[in-house]
Parts: C-alpha cells; structure tokens; sequence
C-alpha cells in the first residue's frame, strides 16, 4: 500500500514542481443541545416508558404523606379512587383489581400538588407577574429548542440548529470550501496545527476560544487546480465568535446536510465522512 | 442546649432522638434509628410485596407478535446505526493514515511535528458543554478574550504574518 502510494506520487510529481503543503481547518461547532429524536425513535421510547410504568410498583403514599395530615388530604383531593369492585356488578371491561387504591391492571398516575398556576388557571396572570424570577416555587419552563436565528435562518450565527454540529466554511472565488492556509515564509517550518491557528486568528479575529483536536491531520486533499496538498485539521469553537477581519469576506455556520447542497460535489464527496450526521 | 441549636420548625423526631440519646440509662441498645424511621420499616415490610406489584402482563397472540416486531425493528434501527458509524470511522481513520503515510515522503518536518507527543497531557477544555435537553439562557458565549499571556506572546509574531 505504501510502496504503491510512493511510486504513484512521484510519477505524478516528476514532471511539474512539487505541490505546496497547506492546512486546512474544519472547525466546528458541537452540539449544544441532545440530537432530535427520529420518529422511529420516539414512537419506541413513549412505549418502552408505557411498559416501564405498567410495569411499576405502587406508589407508597403512606410513606410521603402521613394519614391526617394537610398534605395527605391534598394529595387525595388530586388523586380520586379508582372505581372499586362490587360483586354485585358486572364489569365487562374486566374486574378492577384495587390494591392500596391502584387498579393492578394499569398504570398508576400520580398527581402532585403544584406550587404555582399553571396556564390557563384562574390566577396564573397575577401570579407570574409577582413572582420573582428566583421564586424557587415558580413554575419552570425549559427555553425553546429552536432560537432566534433558526428563525431568522440566519446561516452565520453560531446560536442555530443547536442540536446539530455546524461547520465553518467560507467563500473563495466564489465557492464555498474549509479555510485553507499556506506558509508564507519559506524558512521557518511551521506545524500544521499552529499554521491554521495562525490562519485562523489572521481571518477571524483573536476572540475565538476553541480546542484542537489533534496534531495529526485528518484528511489529506490533493487539490490540482491549484497544486496544493490540503492537510485538515480537526478542531472545535468552544465560545467567542469568528468575526472576518477583511470585510469582503463570507463564511456561514453550516451542517453536513447544507455542506452538501453548498460546497462543490466533488470536494464534498471527498472529504463527507470528516462531518458528522449527528 | 440541644434545643437552641435546632432553628423553629418541625422537627421534633429530632429532639425525641436526642433526648432519648442523651438520658438513657443502665443498658444501652445499639439501635441508632429513629422511631419513626423504625415505624415505616416495619409498615413497608409488613406490607406483602405482591400487593404494592402490578398484574402481570398476560399478552395474546397477536400482541406477542406485535411486541417482538417492534423489539426486532429496534435491533434492526440500532444495527445500521452501528454499521454506519463503524464505516464513517474506519473511513476516518484510513484518511488519516493517508494523510501521515504521504506527509512522511513529502515533508518528514512536519511529520516530525504532527506525530510528536504533547509534553503534557491534553484534557478536555471546561467550556466543552454535554448535551442538554434543552438550552441555557444564553446558547452561546460571545464576549471570549484570550487570556493576557496569551495575547502578549502572541504580538510579536503578528506583525511577521500580516
């Protein structure tokens, strides 16, 4: 395989000058939210969870509420008896089987008592005016997956398709492809990792913080057009924000999939198994 | 004194504890838990285990079949996942070898760089984030400046490359 791969490349270089080194960077953005379930996946988990709570045993109310108690008489004001046995009575959806006043042959529901108003309730407005954003009896509402620039579509912030992994590319004579760097000073060698941080830092300002994944490149692309080796280097934004030092120059945030509809076929085949689906 | 160090509130099986603690006499017992505590011992372990458990689930046919389709469409989904991703690796993995295979012909240099080990240990970076089900008040943190060492052994080699 080596051997094969020397002969090929000196055959190839023999008779023109030898490609110059460049490195390339793939700098992406990891998810920041958990991957958006498939609807195969959903359907599977909600039944999975419906046999778990099928399956569950009976929720002990002697233990959390103590008989007599406010709390206990709550508790029973929100959680109704299920319909009891009577042998005089026939039942043709079955016998119900109570148990510790939980029909054994379903899952039990429990209802706890809120400590706020939920909406649509008499007394929700006032309530989330007054109650201050700390209240640790407010009601807590989880923040939209989908944010503002999903929104807007706005395809340079770092803040869209949370649940996925971006991609930074950026526009060269017209087509979109990875920043790509080469060694300006012929003398000094420089490490392909710390040419496309300095490159990076050069086109995006010094304001992004963000973790190398390796020295090692992970992909090598024989560009011939331009007569260049294209070494990647796999790294990640962690925060801070690329911000294009010249003002000409376009980049985007993008996903595998819009790589794909973006970037130059061929150039996206070549390097498609570097991104991740997720 | 015991009483002035509990703050007001319910928490009297706490006092009783003590109390009984500090002013037992002649044998002592080596029972540390509480009464109460005992009291909901003895009630869950008085109470048959088959009385707190759900009706066994008695499938028929028909449902058995339906359940072990959906069972086996899972292993299926999970299987290409894998295959998938077992491919996209040794995909990963093969450019990489290629990629230091032909930088050790074309430039041994920078093979020297890229394959020599760092001095110390890499971890993973704090800011690196988990997943969540949902995200932070704020997504992303903007306002990020390079620590000040970092920007002083920085400037002299800025000037070269620009």
């Amino acid at each position: 395989m080596v051997g094969v791969l020397r002969r090929s490349i000196v055959r190839a270089y023999s008779s023109q000058t030898s490609p110059i080194i460049s490195s390339s960077l793939l700098l992406s953005r990891n998810p920041i939210i958990t991957a958006d379930l498939n609807p195969f996946e959903a359907q599977y988990y909600k039944y999975q969870s419906e046999l778990w709570r099928r399956l569950m045993w009976t929720f002990p109310k002697w233990f959390y509420f103590r008989e007599g108690t406010l709390a206990e008489q709550r508790f029973r004001q929100l959680n109704k008896d299920p319909v009891s046995y009577n042998p005089d009575i026939e039942y043709p959806q079955g016998k119900p089987e109570i148990r510790h006043r939980r029909d054994r042959r379903f899952k039990q529901v429990i209802n706890l008592p809120k400590t706020y108003k939920q909406v649509g309730e008499e007394g929700h407005e006032e309530e989330s005016l007054t109650k201050s954003h700390d209240d640790l009896a407010r009601q807590i509402i989880p923040n939209s997956r989908v944010t503002k620039a999903d929104e807007s579509n706005d395809l340079t912030s770092l803040e869209r398709k949370l649940s996925r992994t971006l991609y930074l590319v950026i526009n060269q004579n017209n087509n979109w492809v990875l920043p790509n760097f080469v060694e300006s000073s012929t003398e000094e060698i420089k490490a392909l990792h710390t040419l496309a941080e300095d490159g990076l830092y050069k086109i995006g300002g010094e304001k992004i913080n963000y973790f190398n994944v390796s020295n090692t490149p992970c992909h090598l692309r024989i560009n011939e057009v331009e007569n260049k080796k294209e070494f990647i280097i796999k790294s990640h934004i962690l925060s801070g924000e690329f911000i294009p030092q010249d003002e000409s120059l376009q980049y985007l945030w993008l996903t595998k999939e819009e790589l794909k509809g973006k970037l130059d076929p061929q150039y996206y085949y070549e390097i498609s198994h570097l991104f991740s689906d997720v | 004194m015991f009483k002035s160090m509990i703050p007001n509130g319910n928490h009297s099986h706490i006092i009783t504890n003590t109390i009984f603690k500090t002013f037992s006499r002649g044998k002592r017992t080596a029972t540390t838990i509480n009464a109460a505590t005992q009291k909901i011992v003895n009630q869950l372990s008085a109470l048959s285990a088959s009385r707190k458990q759900p009706k066994l689930i008695r499938l028929c046919q028909e449902d058995l079949i339906k359940h072990r389709t959906i069972v086996n469409a899972w292993k299926v989904f999970k299987r290409q996942r894998e295959q998938k991703r077992t491919a996209q690796l040794k995909k990963q993995y093969e450019s990489i070898v290629n990629a230091m295979e032909d930088l050790k012909t074309s430039s041994p240099e920078l093979f020297e760089l890229a394959s020599e080990k760092p001095k110390k240990a890499v971890l993973f970076p704090l800011e690196m984030r988990t997943p969540t089900d949902y995200p932070a008040n704020t997504p992303w943190i903007y306002n990020y400046s390079p620590p000040a060492k970092f920007i002083k052994a920085k400037k002299p080699t800025t000037p070269e490359s620009s």
